[in-house]
């Protein structure tokens, strides 16, 4: 039988290194989409799908660093980590200086409330009008999203991650909590706090009239734009075939949250659509 | 308490290897401040006020984000090591050189009048007088030093400090995980408090003990 | 990567800003190590004998344990005790404590220094304790005391970066906001730095030219 010759498609150099000395997957430790066992191993929804779409590449060294969020982007752009694993949104801002690879999941965020309390807020317009104080994760959209809805800086105080925000709304520091509901009540239920914690109807906050959707895709560096690629290609497969949901669904992630995902490209969203 | 147990090799070694390095650097410097050369003393100068002048987070980050912009990539622990060390090396040159300069003139004098070289005069005069005013406060920097790997968990090392957080955001007890880290962090630097002693006894063994038992600072040596 | 000029220019205004309350809680914090430091060293030489040992340990703990970690245990932990207070005070709380430790070492150094003939000297001139103290212990011990003081004074200021950790909206974390914006650190890291040379290196030849004349007036 003769070959088909096919035309070789080169391997992206991200890629051919991955698969030759390993990859430096880098993550914000914000449970459940990426979680830091106390031993060193690193798990959660993003990591775990990393894993598994980049097992499917080829690649089969993989290494962890734990980074706050907001340090994430500059040490993927100082070369500390290949990728960024955790889910981080995909926004216009931040496709300027990174490559994302498709979304892999949507989340839906949530104002957290200390129960019992009488603060009820569905929208940033709320907190602005009622003159409450909230937390914010440091590096997340939120705090720009907050600010554009009239909510004045001294008013946003910025926590390096959600357990430490939610002690925050403990103690009174802050009278809400804004971040992704998932995230939210994983760490509530972690910390034994369900109890004194109130959640808001899960929202999609609406920016300048427009619906920001929020869409979590794995994070490259401008010059591995194919590595990006390809990585979406075959990460679009574990998503139809449903293999991508298996992996994350221990990780509190919805069946819905990974369908509205596959609906949507990395190119729109940077694009603002 | 049990949990934090496997991050302390961590800690000690981090430590250890910037204490190596900053030694290094503190000897090099500090005798480099001396040096009859203006534009020596200048450059070594330099590294001393830059290093002490600057916080030591902005150092940590500075060479964990900012340095790979320059083509130079360490890894994490490199790069914690290194900040660490050029920073508890500038104090400790500057600790050299104070110690150095407080030994009697009059012991240089003699050992020249004595027809010894340089080094024999560094070695067998200068530097086991120097010594034991060293020693104290090279222990209070390597206390410091230890103190100031906890800064390293914020740039994805995992020592101590990163371990208690890891295990906070696990657990919610802060008040437990935090009152266990400052215990451990406390024994770990009453242990090095412990070496240091034992180090100034030894060096200051051949200085005869004053009449109150105490051994003489160089001040007190009979000119 | 270049530097981009532009860029450390519009992050200018804000690192400023975040300076002004690096110098704020600095001042603060100081303010309360020297009255905590001096409270201190009073307490281990003179105070009741039952407490003497315990704040000497307690200050070894203090000095021996890294102020990011008491930062974090007075941020969350003494709300859970009913006691909570704004990042900033807190900040200026952690700075106090940690560095009056180190202060009450400066102070008991300094009242050590004066010579007991002056104690004895008060003593035959019949000074009340309290005469004593101020007219000739305390005098000859500040000019003892000076320059660590304004050792510490310096540290403090540079220490004071961590504050940014428990959200006070002090330089660094101005410097990380900014960055937070663009992902760029090159620029609010090095200027950041910058700054704070800029302050700490001509404060420390200051404390220097003090201590030379206190030398020589000795």
């Amino acid at each position: 039988m003769a070959e088909v010759p096919v035309a070789a498609v080169p391997v992206a150099p991200g890629l051919a290194k991955a698969r030759a000395s390993g990859i430096i997957l880098g993550f914000s430790g914000g449970a459940p989409f990426s979680i830091l066992q106390p031993d060193g191993t690193f798990s959660g929804a993003g990591p775990e799908l990393a894993r598994g779409v980049l097992t499917a590449m080829g690649v089969s060294k993989f290494e962890g660093l734990r980074i706050d969020f907001s340090g994430l982007i500059p040490a993927l752009l100082a070369g500390r980590i290949d990728m960024i694993v955790s889910a981080t949104n995909i926004t216009p801002a931040r496709c300027e200086q990174v490559s994302f690879a498709d979304p892999f999941l949507v989340t839906l965020n949530s104002f957290a409330t200390r129960a019992g309390s009488s603060v009820v807020v569905s929208r940033f317009e709320d907190i602005a009008t009622q003159g409450l104080s909230l937390g914010v994760i440091a590096g997340a959209v939120d705090a720009a999203q907050a600010a554009k809805a009239g909510v004045p800086q001294d008013k946003i105080t910025a926590f390096p991650d959600v357990t430490s925000a939610l002690s925050g709304l403990r103690d009174k520091r802050v009278d809400a909590v804004i971040a992704s509901i998932i995230m939210l009540r994983y760490t509530a239920r972690q910390t034994d706090s369900l109890d004194a914690i109130e959640f808001s109807p899960a929202f999609t906050p609406v920016v300048d009239g427009k619906p920001a959707v929020a869409a979590a895709g794995m994070v490259f560096r401008k010059d591995d734009q194919d590595f990006a690629r390809s990585f979406s290609e075959v990460q679009a497969t574990l998503m139809s075939t449903r293999e991508a949901l298996r992996i994350m669904a221990p990780f509190d992630v919805t069946p819905e949250s990974v369908d509205e995902a596959s609906k949507l490209r990395a190119e729109q969203l940077c694009a603002g659509g | 308490m049990e949990e934090l147990l496997p991050a302390v090799p961590i800690t000690l070694w981090v430590t250890g290897a910037s204490a190596v390095l900053a030694t290094v650097l503190a000897l090099g410097a500090g005798a480099l401040r001396l040096s009859s050369s203006r534009a020596v003393r200048a450059l070594s100068g330099a590294y001393v006020e830059v290093f002490r002048g600057t916080s030591a987070l902005v150092q940590v980050f500075w060479f964990f984000f900012v340095l790979p912009l320059f083509g130079l990539s360490l890894t994490p622990d490199q790069a914690g090591i290194a900040a660490l060390s050029l920073n508890i090396g500038a104090y400790g040159a500057e600790v050299v050189r104070g110690s150095i300069l407080a030994v009697p003139r009059i012991q240089w004098e003699a050992a020249v009048a004595l027809n010894m070289t340089a080094w024999q005069r560094l070695r067998r005069v200068v530097v086991p007088q120097a010594l034991p005013l060293m020693i104290p406060q090279a222990g209070n920097l390597a206390v410091s030093l230890l103190k100031a790997t906890s800064l390293l968990s914020l740039v994805t090392i995992s020592e101590l400090t990163s371990r208690a957080q890891a295990i906070r955001e696990r657990t919610g007890n802060e008040a437990a995980v935090y009152g266990a880290l400052l215990l451990m962090y406390f024994i770990l630097s009453l242990g090095i408090g412990g070496v240091a002693s034992g180090l100034e006894r030894r060096a200051s063994r051949h200085l005869p003990k004053l009449r109150s038992g105490r051994k003489p600072t160089p001040l007190e040596l009979p000119a | 990567m270049s530097w981009d000029w532009r860029y450390a220019w519009e992050i200018v205004p804000a690192l400023l800003t975040g300076l002004r309350t690096t110098l704020v809680a600095t001042s603060l914090g100081f303010a309360l190590a020297l009255v905590v430091g001096l409270g201190w060293a009073l307490l281990r030489r003179s105070g009741p004998p039952l407490l003497r040992l315990p704040a000497t340990a307690l200050a070894l703990f203090v000095r021996g344990t890294p102020l990011l970690v008491q930062l974090f245990f007075l941020f969350y932990v003494l709300p859970g005790y009913g006691l909570t207070l704004s990042a900033l005070a807190t900040g200026v709380l952690g700075l106090g404590l940690h560095f009056g430790a180190y202060l009450s070492e400066v102070f008991r150094a300094g009242i050590e220094s004066v010579p007991r003939a002056q104690w004895e000297a008060a003593g035959a001139l019949s000074y009340t304790r309290r005469r004593t103290w101020t007219a000739v212990v305390l005098p000859q011990t500040v000019r003892h005391v000076l320059p660590g003081l304004g050792n510490y004074l310096i540290s403090m200021f540079k220490d004071s970066a961590l504050l940014s950790i428990i959200t006070v909206t002090e330089l660094v974390f101005a410097a990380r906001s900014a960055a937070g914006q663009t992902f760029r650190y090159l620029e609010p890291v090095t200027m950041t730095g910058a700054i704070f040379f800029l302050v700490s290196y001509p404060t420390s030849l200051g404390v220097r030219a003090l201590q030379s004349r206190l030398d020589l007036a000795s």
